[in-house]
């Protein structure tokens, strides 16, 4: 079996640090890129803290809660699969890869159905956010009744005023978790891969890179969603 | 050998931490005090972020510029926010009701009359804009 080291390097142990290295300043421009959305979000946070807390709980808090343990749990998968490979167990590294992959794809399911449920409510940002006839969706009830006349009476009128207002909430919370969904589907595919080559036994304890490396990327996707979780369902 | 990484023992006592850490902030929101709630989550959250950096993403196995790499983005971005926030928070307040629809221009609460920012608002508004294009 011919060297995994490029001829570039010393070893295997400085292939190593230069990719790893060079992953985190890979993630740095992540930290970047997600932290001037944070930033929006922080000025409009204290800008609209009423109308933030009402768009807020709208939030299926549950469904978050759960997604935020199964974006855990699969980050505990990848870290036991990083293990694995440094110790040379190429089949027990590509198991632990695929209950990664499960989980990450759970988490993409259950955050479909959270969007399914505000495009039917009306609180995708556009022309047809919240209708004049809508009214706020009880998030601890889960099953909103579409009649707007039954419930009318108990949901005073809105102002367009804060309706703009609970808009730009939507606004960030789309664009937010849907960048961050793109970063979980990027992710899935690159364990994919990472998982086939295991599968084919290609780590060792001198060559486990791969694995590392792409851990380390799932690992910063969960780390954004530790930071969305609380700010856009937690805010009451 | 290349590295070394957490191991499973450690990986499963941080993935129970973090677990904990999770109930605890959602139930931490459950009380009503806005300004301590925003504190307590986003404490929490930065210790779980914590955890995650130093074990899952093996930090603490790591060489010192890899160390200084791990929190450079988060340094970065702790710059950003401090000196905006530091900006809007001294800036008065009426930025805030600008540029809703249909809404008169707002008095401040301090001296009530019309602030420079409302007639800011008045010139701008939607007529005088496409009297500006046309112009």
């Amino acid at each position: 079996m011919t060297s995994r080291v490029a001829h570039h390097f010393e070893n295997a142990q400085q292939q190593f640090h230069a990719a790893t290295l060079g992953m985190w300043a890979f993630l740095i421009t992540e930290v970047m890129f997600f932290g001037g959305l944070f930033a929006g979000y922080t000025v409009y946070r204290f800008a609209y803290p009423e109308e933030f807390i009402l768009a807020s709980k709208e939030l299926h808090l549950t469904l978050g809660a759960v997604n935020t343990g199964v974006l855990l749990l699969s980050s505990y998968f990848v870290a036991l699969a990083v293990h694995a490979a440094y110790s040379g167990r190429n089949h027990a590294t590509a198991m632990f890869l695929a209950g990664g992959i499960v989980m990450g794809l759970a988490f993409l399911g259950i955050k479909a159905y959270e969007y399914s449920d505000k495009f039917a409510h009306h609180r995708v940002p556009g022309p047809h956010f919240w209708p004049d006839d809508g009214h706020a969706i009880d998030s601890e009830n889960d099953h909103v009744t579409q009649d707007a006349g039954e419930r009318h009476g108990e949901h005073p009128a809105v102002s367009p005023t804060t309706k703009e207002r609970v808009q730009l909430f939507y606004s960030f919370y789309f664009a937010m978790t849907g960048l961050h969904a793109a970063h979980m589907v990027i992710g899935v595919v690159l364990l994919s891969v990472i998982a086939v080559a295991a599968l084919r036994g290609s780590f060792s304890p001198e060559y486990f890179t791969p694995v590392e490396v792409g851990g380390l990327y799932w690992h910063f996707v969960d780390i954004v969603w530790v930071f969305l979780f609380p700010l856009l369902y937690l805010i009451r | 050998m290349a590295g070394h990484v957490t191991s499973p023992r450690a990986s499963t006592v941080v993935f129970l931490l973090l677990l904990v850490l999770l109930v605890v902030t959602v139930l931490a929101a459950g009380i009503e005090h806005s300004a301590l709630a925003i504190l307590v989550a986003l404490a929490i959250a930065i210790t779980k972020a914590a955890l995650i950096v130093v074990y899952f993403m093996n930090v603490r196995f790591s060489d010192t510029v890899t160390r200084m790499a791990s929190v450079a983005g988060f340094v970065g971005l702790a710059i950003l926010l401090v000196l905006l926030m530091a900006d809007y928070l001294t800036r008065p307040t009426d930025w805030r009701d600008r540029e809703t629809r249909g809404t008169t221009p707002q008095t401040t609460l301090e001296t009530g009359e019309e602030s420079s920012r409302s007639a800011w608002h008045a010139r701008n508004s939607s007529g005088d804009r496409r009297r500006n294009l046309v112009e």
